[in-house]
């Protein structure tokens, strides 16, 4: 038995794990009776279940010779981690160091993603952004945005 | 291109300059819920008293999230000078405690400045249950025990606790069904039928209680409530000991000066003796007070806090796990 | 006829230059603020409630209902334009408008939005006048166990949304179920797998969430293409405007979606969300063609955004007659309205009947403001899609980042949002997708509520969901589209294995 699907291969994995992973957790939790369920008692269920969805999907991707069409190709990793980190940069750093601080520094980082990038355009698109962003958000619709560092 | 950047940097010149004096001088009240509930709305009236004595900006910053826990803590991180203040459910501070585990905050992190409203706890009933009166509704339970059900808007709240009280004191223990967020579903199942009674906070029933799709038996407090002049009190029944209230505080934090305090205080009360804003606030089913000293307001909230623990130990409530 | 009277006198009300200028501003504020990511009305009605105070009753709700609505189509202009949804009923919006978009068709993927809401608008605003205490009276039929039983069609419509396996799709959906399970148990309430994480108490919130998967996912997608085959938006804009062939096209889907949001609007709290998806599972299943669904069928997005904007105009009847708000926004209003010294209720109607006619009039001129104030963006819209990527998405990270921010003035969100971009891509490589996953979240908890609570009140008996007539009927309703979604996927399973 060969996999025949390498992207339901995969996603089978992902749904029997993190349905196990639920389901183990919510024993924690009061069970109840079917008559009354407790917090436990829906994901437990809903944790064999996917656990079980999990199993058929897997092995559904099982067959005799890899099909062309299911591989996963391999991601680029740069996109990947620099949004990703660009966006828990921000989450970090905005109630910190305020907006006009982190704005500027999450775009040039953001913009780092692209293959494209030139430094010289994403400092001006954060010029403009940081600006256009403070100009709406905090004096035009007066939401609570910090926009000055508070750490020192 | 250069002309667009240096323009670029010119307004952010500008920008870096203006923005301090927007960030600070900001006068806040945190609320512990979404914008639009009843807690924002009077926070929001509150924030508008405040601006108006001293002419300063007050504005609400809602910070929702743990069932109002996160609002506390953004008390307890802020400065203790009068700026920041909170607005909060008395049960919050007196019942929570008592029936939630890791609760980060407690009395000890507040310094009470204002009583702004509050509003009793009714006993709802559906129309279609044929019982005019307490008594007669409890007879009615009795003869089925599948009817000895009611709803809240959240668990281990103020009118759930009530209702326990009240199961007890009849002796007839009440099954709750609670509501997430209170709100429409709750009304709906009450006046289509579905569920056949409720505890809840009056003012939501009003409405309903005008136009004859449900039925206030009774109320929590003292007195009647002002809204309702024919409905009668627990204590009136005979039910002598369950009274109590939902009341919603201005809070500063615990360190603030009390001549600050005070002062905030007068300042409060003295807008809401505005005989507008009481009308308005009276429709909206709410019970102005804004006559209490804060230490008076300090010292109810320890006897309610007793008050709820005692019934909690004799009840042997406890969160499930 | 009384009818057109009423009618009468409240455009009389509404047309005057004051409540008309009102009308304007609550439409404009309320586009930008759904186009915005991560804003919703709610916050921003709520500052402008101040100065609301000030305003004559009926211009200041006027103008509410105008942010209102105006908020709910810029919500499904950015779901069409860059695949953010902005509210749970943009969700279904974004499954085939941006597919349209990415074929150089976001024009008409916009303009067949904004058609079909209007009709659906003034549809809705006559079933409003007219019907209003008839429709009330089937949101008191809805207890608990009807509630649970709509909420399992809504569940099973998720599945039927997706475009690719249907077993990956069920597995999406309970996944997304699952989600749903972290929060504060509100009929017990215990804390679950919230790890001592405050802000996961109350469950995972929808915006950080939709953001994460759809918005942030779709942006490490599309950095994963070569940069040529980036800007496919641009390279080969068609026209701006629909075709015949899309119209002809369109317009039964409107129709049927319009039926189906006016009746479902009228639920507090569950009718709306199910509104826009069920109306996507009624497209793909009367559809001659369902596996163009997904690829940018049209009538994904018109039968959708009809049936969405059809409910949002029926959602104000219990709020009207009844005094019950279906959603915060309308919980501001009543608010607004109980300030100004009205009290909503049956007697609306006749103690205020200039307000009440004023308003369900102004509704409808709302409606047209949004189309006369966003037709013409839509040339402007398709223009900033022309922008190279290489600008285009650190815009959208920049905004969708203050966004997430306002949600509840807190960074929990930010970091939400960003575990769910690396969760999102992974499943973009699987080929699993977002949609009945977050449509799984959004119904989960209503779905375990309303059942405990039928449990409780029924001490117990799961008999209760199919002997009430309403229940049973949904339920059936639920089992038939199951079956007849799974049995394509049986029938391909046995061909291949008796092909081996």
């Amino acid at each position: 038995m060969k996999i025949r699907s390498q992207v339901d291969f995969w996603s089978g994995i992902v749904f029997l794990v993190v349905g196990l992973a639920f389901a183990v957790g919510a024993t924690e939790y009061r069970m109840g009776t079917s008559a009354r369920p407790g917090p436990g008692y829906f994901p437990l269920g809903l944790g064999v279940l996917l656990a079980l969805v999990g199993l058929v999907v897997l092995v559904g991707a099982l067959g005799h010779e890899p099909d062309e069409g299911e591989l996963i190709a391999p991601p680029v990793w740069r996109p990947l981690l620099v949004v990703v980190g660009a966006v828990l940069a921000a989450g970090f750093l905005l109630p910190r160091t305020g907006m006009l601080l982190t704005l500027p520094l999450v775009i040039v980082l953001t913009a780092l993603a692209s293959s494209e990038f030139r430094l010289r355009e994403a400092l001006g698109l954060a010029a403009v952004l940081t600006t256009g962003s403070w100009l709406l958000f905090v004096v035009g619709l007066k939401l609570r945005i910090p926009v000055m560092p508070t750490v020192f | 291109m250069k002309r667009l950047y240096a323009l670029a940097g010119a307004v952010m010149a500008v920008a870096l300059c203006a923005a301090p004096g927007t960030a600070s001088a900001q006068n806040r009240i945190f609320v512990g819920t979404v914008a639009g509930s009843d807690l924002d709305g009077l926070a929001r009236r509150v924030a508008e008293v405040l601006a108006a004595s001293d002419g300063a900006r007050w504005i609400v910053e809602n910070r929702p999230g743990a069932g109002g826990a996160l609002s506390f803590e953004a008390l307890k991180g802020a400065p203790a000078d009068g700026a920041t203040l909170l607005m909060a459910p008395s049960g919050a501070l007196t019942l929570a405690p008592h029936t939630r585990g890791n609760l980060k905050y407690s009395m000890a992190d507040v310094a009470p400045v204002s009583r702004v409203a509050a509003f009793d706890v009714a006993y709802i009933v559906s129309a279609k249950v044929p019982a005019t009166t307490l008594k007669a509704y409890f007879d009615w339970v009795k003869q089925d025990s599948a009817r000895a059900v009611f709803a809240t808007p959240q668990f281990g709240g103020i009118p759930h606790m009530f209702g326990i009280k009240l199961g007890r004191a009849v002796g007839l223990p009440l099954d709750n069904a609670a509501y997430r967020g209170g709100g429409s579903q709750l009304i709906t199942d009450v006046v289509g039928g579905h569920v056949l009674a409720a505890s809840s906070g009056v003012a939501e029933w009003l409405r309903e209680h005008q136009a004859g799709t449900v039925r206030i038996l009774a109320t929590s407090g003292v007195k009647r409530a002002p809204q309702l002049p024919n409905v009668p009190t627990f204590q009136e029944l005979g039910y002598k000991d369950l009274t109590a209230s939902i009341a919603y505080l201005l809070l500063a934090p615990a360190p603030t000066p009390k001549a600050t305090v005070d002062a905030i205080a007068a300042r409060v009360n003295k807008g809401l003796a505005d005989p507008k804003l009481r009308e308005a606030l009276t429709a909206q089913g709410f019970v102005v007070d804004g006559t209490t000293a804060p230490a008076t307001v300090a010292a109810n909230l320890k006897a309610e806090h007793k008050l709820w623990g005692d019934m909690i130990k004799e009840t042997g409530f406890k969160m499930p796990n | 006829m009384d009818l057109f009277s009423n009618l009468a006198t409240g455009f009389g009300v509404a047309l005057s230059l004051q409540n008309l200028a009102f009308a304007l501003g609550g439409v404009f504020i309320g586009t930008l603020i759904g186009v915005l990511p991560g804003l919703g009305p709610v916050p921003a009605i709520a500052m402008l409630l101040p100065s609301i105070y000030t305003l004559d009753p009926t211009a200041a709700l006027i103008m509410l209902a105008g942010v209102y609505y105006g908020a709910q189509y810029g919500g499904s202009t950015t779901a069409i334009l860059i695949n953010l949804p902005g509210e749970s009923s943009s969700v279904v919006t974004a499954i085939d408008g941006y597919q349209m978009a990415r074929q150089g068709r976001a024009g008409p993927a916009l303009a067949v939005a904004g058609l079909g809401s209007f009709f659906a608008g003034c549809v809705g605003t006559l079933v409003l006048a007219g019907f209003a205490p008839a429709l009330a009276g089937i949101a008191f039929a809805f207890g608990p166990a009807e509630y649970t039983a709509l909420m399992l069609v809504g569940i099973v419509g998720a599945v039927v949304l997706a475009s690719g396996s249907v077993i990956k799709a069920v597995g999406m959906v309970l996944l997304g179920l699952l989600l749903g399970q972290i929060n504060t148990d509100a009929l017990s309430g215990v804390e679950r797998f919230s790890f001592g994480i405050p802000e996961l108490t109350d469950g995972l919130g929808f915006v950080a969430v939709a953001m994460g998967l759809f918005g942030f996912g779709e942006i490490i997608g599309n950095l994963n293409q070569p940069p040529q085959s980036r800007d496919v938006f641009t390279r080969d804009v068609k026209n701006v405007w629909p075709s015949r062939e899309d119209f002809r096209q369109a317009m039964p889907a409107v129709l049927r979606g319009t039926a189906l949001g006016s009746v479902l609007g009228v639920l507090p709290g569950g009718g709306a969300i199910l509104a826009s998806f069920a109306a996507y599972t009624l497209e793909k299943r009367v559809s001659s063609t369902p596996e163009r669904f997904g690829k940018g069928a049209i009538q994904g997005v018109a039968g959708p955004e009809s049936a969405n904007n059809a409910a949002a105009q029926t959602s104000f009847i219990p709020m009207l007659t009844l005094g019950i708000p279906p959603n915060p926004v309308m919980a501001l209003m009543i608010g607004a309205m109980v300030v100004m010294g009205i009290t909503p209720g049956p007697k609306v109607m006749t103690d205020n009947p200039d307000l009440f006619w004023g308003l369900i009039a102004s509704m409808w001129i709302g409606n047209l403001m949004l189309i006369v104030l966003n037709l013409p963006f839509v040339g402007i819209w398709v223009k900033l899609l022309t922008l190279p990527y290489r600008f285009l998405f650190p815009s959208i990270v920049c905004f969708c980042v203050i966004g997430l921010y306002t949600l509840s003035n807190n960074n929990f969100d930010i970091y939400l949002a960003g575990l769910f971009a690396a969760i999102g891509f992974a499943f973009i490589k699987l080929r699993c997708e977002a949609g009945p996953l977050l449509l799984g979240m959004v119904l989960g908890p209503m779905l375990e509520e309303n059942l405990r609570r039928t449990l409780l009140v029924a001490r117990g008996d799961w008999s209760v969901l199919v002997t009430r007539p309403i229940s049973c009927t949904l339920i059936l309703l639920a089992a038939v589209m199951l079956l007849a979604a799974l049995s394509p996927a049986v029938r391909q399973r046995r061909a291949r294995a008796f092909g081996d």
